[in-house]
């Protein structure tokens, strides 16, 4: 690896870590199996950083990387819930036994089920939005169009929102 | 970038870090190890058939049942197209994970839905010649011991059953690419 690329990995590992080990826990409930793809996006970001060429942001580079690398990890797995296109979820999913103490606990066990229940896109859509990356930006990483990523944001706000109608205390930002 | 929606979600795992660039040299050096490993695995289970084949074949000629020793060959030689086959389906679309992950989906669902809908032909299809030449010298010889029409019947369900099976496995490989199919097409419609 040259100097410059183990730069940028470590420019990215700055920057980006925590957003991919979040990306890896909302895909893989399995904490061990999660931490496993944590580091294969790491591998494969380590390794395909070599051939950046500055054509995209570092952000764009690493965010394609590590969505691509879970999709993979998705399509791998043997077993796992039934996939559902976000238009067609009513209400955010149960999150099964998670112990839940407060709304905001419960809510994020409950983004993540839905996470793990959404085809690819959709889910790199939502987990894009949930970093805070604007439309413009999760549609360079995704190669979707801008309608296409604003539709389905508007859909994950409304299934957040209709959580939180009877919790006002808890509001999402817009 | 804009404010996050949900601060609970961008509070989580904080503290983690990518894995160091000396540890990733290592991986890199297990992978390739495991790589060469598997390599060697089906190196040896091709070999592994041959030998037994021409075992098998050397066998049946010492006992001078040729039709056998012809279906043998037929039958090794088809394993080993399967094994070409079999390293050239499994091997991974070209790695490109910094593509737009809608093209990355695309490719993938695309080669998949290949792999399956062609398994007739990569996978079931060599193995035929030698199954059909088996099934042959087994009538054959059946027919010799106790005549055509009593051959048919006593072998021929069994024959029947393999067929059925194989035409099945083709049926689910080809309903799991049609499948793939459709979620192509919806990608499609996405952008």
């Amino acid at each position: 690896m040259t100097q410059a690329a183990e730069a940028l990995y470590r420019q990215a590992g700055a920057q980006f870590a925590p957003a991919l080990a979040r990306l890896a826990r909302s895909v893989e409930r399995d904490p061990e199996k999660a931490r496993d793809l944590e580091q294969e996006m790491h591998c494969a970001l380590w390794i395909s950083l070599a051939r950046f060429d500055g054509r995209c942001a570092l952000k764009t580079w690493v965010y394609r990387v590590a969505h691509n690398v879970a999709a993979d990890h998705v399509s791998r797995a043997v077993r796992g819930p039934q996939r559902v296109a976000l238009d067609v979820i009513e209400t955010l999913p149960s999150a099964g036994n998670v112990e839940a103490e407060t709304a905001e606990a419960l809510v994020l066990a409950q983004v993540g089920e839905l996470i793990r229940r959404l085809p690819p896109v959709d889910m790199q859509v939502i987990v894009l939005w949930l970093e805070g990356e604007s439309a413009a930006d999760i549609a360079d990483i995704t190669g979707l169009s801008a309608g296409a990523v604003a539709t389905r944001v508007h859909r994950i706000k409304a299934l957040i929102a209709g959580h939180f109608q009877s919790e006002p205390a808890y509001g999402v930002t817009a | 970038m804009t404010t996050p929606p949900l601060p609970q979600w961008t509070a989580l795992a904080r503290d983690a870090v990518f894995t160091d660039p000396t540890e990733m040299l290592l991986k890199a050096d297990r992978f390739d190890q495991t790589i060469r490993r598997r390599n060697w695995r089906e190196y040896a289970a091709g070999v592994s058939g041959v030998l037994l084949s021409i075992g098998m074949a050397a066998f049946f000629a010492w006992v001078g049942d040729y039709a056998i020793v012809g279906a043998v060959m037929v039958t090794g030689m088809g394993f080993l197209v399967v094994m070409h086959n079999l390293r050239r389906h499994a091997s991974p679309v070209e790695r490109l994970p910094e593509e737009p992950c809608i093209e990355h989906l695309r490719r993938q669902y695309r080669y998949q839905a290949e792999a399956l809908h062609s398994v007739a032909s990569w996978y079931i299809g060599p193995l035929v010649p030698g199954f059909l030449a088996m099934q042959a010298a087994i009538f054959w010889n059946a027919a010799q011991d106790r005549g055509w029409e009593e051959a048919l019947t006593d072998k021929g369900w069994p024959f029947a059953l393999i067929v059925a099976f194989l035409i099945g496995v083709i049926a689910l490989n080809r309903w799991a690419a049609r499948d793939l199919r459709r979620k192509l097409a919806a990608l499609e419609t996405l952008d």
